[in-house]
């Protein structure tokens, strides 16, 4: 019995943080893909969100320290609501994409940041701070595969990028998009396809991507 | 945020029912403090075990045949059995020698090249090296889900049935925390218990002389990245900590590893090309190779007569720690 009210209960929990775009989320993450003329087939789109700061007029108004990992998909929004907050009108978002260099050397985490959910290099410690990965024609590799796996959190290496986004008016719903349309028109995906290792190339492949987080239109 | 607040009630009482079983991790008189945080991951009677049954167990490989005891035996100190490269599933070859494990408590970074920062971490590299394990760990949680006896070994352990990759992970890693080796005939004359021999004492000299800036004590390692003069292997071209600070002053750095338990542990080097003990001190006395890295503590090189050497054997041999090979409590568990 014990175990059946716990189980309700951590279902209950994780709906709070993890809301579907109908229960009214304090922010919503949308991706915007790449028109199909591109020829570019996502298969798997995945980051950490962290760190999430939520201000309304210049006043900090929640702090969410949990790590969040993105499953993103076309036409799936992702949204997380707090009750505290929830008659709030935000108006300015901050959070990290990736996980920060104190976490990516304390061991075995749990949750989102659990190294089972894939999102962990083995041969080498850290975490991956996003992944895209799919197919484009453009792609002179095996099956014309693409795969980028960022991250990296030793000195210049690292990847972990810092957004911050504003708009004028508060709104109910703060609604970023993540235009990947914007990601691969800036790269020539014929050249570089397949960036997996920390270094120069992932710190700019870092920041192409926190640039891709725009208020929604 | 009532919910929450429930939520850790509920979740303090179930762990209050545990505390009895927490263990503290006894440091041995003289050695410095531990690394690892146990604050993170404190020390169960129930967790060491659930981590023994798994590095024993060769369901953490791909086709069930390969445990971490397999490259890391408890007779030959944690290492593999006189293999120089490390074997792994059906029989393939790895790229380095599988260094022999002990006082990890005290090591902060991993494999020859440190490219692991946290002990809890490391069990992912061999589960998905396609030449040792070739698994993945949700694969293997999934595995462990579907047996019985790990359920209960897991609820026992962690206060639920719950399977996860961290639980995983961190009991693996309390288990390797219980491999403490700090009984040798060096550490009872430390504790004023024995008394060197003249060889012994003599070889402790020398041994303080021209190794102990690299193999410090008590651990006999320093924990750092050294050039210690070996010729480049061609076939392997194994760089080192350059691999992982793309640095060129480290390359052909290797972690210094410690000398305790040597008797055990052969072959020896980050490739095993040393069969025994006298391949070691000879290549130190006459094979240094002057590369740009080669460390400025064996600038000027070593030399010993053939007296010295002996001496030195004698006190090198009195790191090894029969107790730490022979511990029940460390070897294979039977049920
Ligand atoms: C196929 C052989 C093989 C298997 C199986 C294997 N290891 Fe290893 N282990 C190695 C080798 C080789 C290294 C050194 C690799 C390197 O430096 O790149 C190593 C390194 C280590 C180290 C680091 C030691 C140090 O001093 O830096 C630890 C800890 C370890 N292994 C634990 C494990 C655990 C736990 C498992 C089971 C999940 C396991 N190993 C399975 C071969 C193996
Ligand atoms: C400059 C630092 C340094 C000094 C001084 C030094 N060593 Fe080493 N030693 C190392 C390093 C680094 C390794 C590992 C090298 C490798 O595998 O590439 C090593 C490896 C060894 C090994 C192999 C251990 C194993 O498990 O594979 C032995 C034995 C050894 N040293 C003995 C000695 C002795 C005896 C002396 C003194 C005569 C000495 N060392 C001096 C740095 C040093």
């Amino acid at each position: 019995m014990l175990r059946i009210i716990i189980a309700v209960m951590l279902l209950c929990a994780s709906l709070q943080v993890k809301a579907q775009p109908e229960d009214k989320p304090n922010i919503l993450f949308n991706l915007v893909c790449p028109n199909d003329t591109n020829e570019i087939r996502l298969e798997t789109v995945r980051c950490y969100i962290s760190n999430l700061s939520l201000y309304s007029k210049g006043r900090l108004v929640y702090h969410d320290s949990v790590y969040h990992l993105l499953n993103l998909r076309r036409g799936v929004g992702i949204g997380f609501s707090y009750e505290e907050i929830s008659s709030v009108l935000v108006d300015s978002a901050q959070f990290n994409i990736g996980v920060d260099s104190l976490m990516s050397v304390s061991g075995a985490m749990g949750d989102d940041l659990d190294p089972e959910k894939g999102m962990y290099w083995a041969w080498q410690s850290g975490y991956i701070n996003f992944k895209i990965e799919g197919r484009c024609n453009k792609v002179p590799a095996r099956n014309h595969e693409f795969q980028y796996h960022i991250g990296g959190y030793a000195g210049k290496d690292n990847a972990l990028q810092t957004v911050g986004l504003h708009m004028l008016k508060g709104a109910s719903v703060l609604s970023i998009d993540i235009r990947l349309d914007e990601f691969f028109s800036g790269i020539d995906i014929s050249k570089q396809y397949s960036v997996m290792i920390p270094g120069p190339e992932a710190v700019q492949l870092a920041k192409r991507f926190a640039g891709c987080f725009k208020m929604a239109r | 945020m009532k919910k929450w607040c429930i939520l850790l009630v509920l979740s303090a009482g179930i762990l209050a029912g545990f505390k009895t079983n927490k263990l503290t991790f006894v440091v041995p008189k003289g050695w410095p403090k531990p690394v690892y945080d146990f604050n993170r991951n404190p020390l169960a009677e129930g967790k060491i075990q659930l981590g023994r049954l798994l590095f024993y167990d060769p369901l953490l490989s791909k086709d069930s045949t390969i445990s971490c005891a397999s490259c890391h035996s408890s007779f030959n100190a944690f290492t593999h059995v006189d293999h120089s490269l490390s074997h792994g599933i059906s029989g393939k070859i790895g790229t380095r020698n599988s260094p022999a494990l002990m006082n990890l408590a005290w090591q902060k970074d991993f494999m020859w090249d440190g490219s692991i920062n946290h002990l809890d971490v490391q069990a992912l590299a061999p589960i998905s090296n396609p030449l040792e394990m070739d698994e993945s760990l949700v694969h293997v949680v999934a595995k462990l889900k579907a047996s019985a006896q790990y359920k209960s070994m897991f609820y026992n352990a962690w206060g639920d049935s719950n399977i996860t990759g961290e639980r995983v992970l961190k009991s693996l890693s309390q288990f390797m925390l219980t491999l403490v080796s700090c009984n040798s005939r060096y550490d009872s004359v430390m504790r004023g218990e024995k008394k060197f021999t003249t060889e012994e004492a003599n070889g402790y000299t020398l041994y303080k002389k021209n190794c102990a800036g690299c193999h410090a004590e008590p651990l006999f390692t320093n924990g750092q990245y050294e050039n210690n003069g070996l010729y480049v292997d061609d076939s392997l071209h194994d760089i080192g900590r350059m691999k992982v600070t793309k640095n060129r002053a480290d390359s052909l750095k290797f972690k210094v590893p410690t000398l305790r338990n040597l008797k055990y542990s052969y072959p020896y080097m980050h490739d095993g090309r040393f069969k025994n003990m006298g391949q070691v001190i000879n290549n130190y006395m006459l094979g240094l190779q002057h590369t740009p890295t080669l460390s400025p503590k064996l600038q000027k090189g070593v030399y010993f007569t053939d007296e010295e050497k002996v001496d030195l054997m004698a006190f090198l041999f009195t790191l090894n720690d029969k107790s730490f090979i022979t511990n029940p409590d460390l070897a294979f568990p039977r049920k």
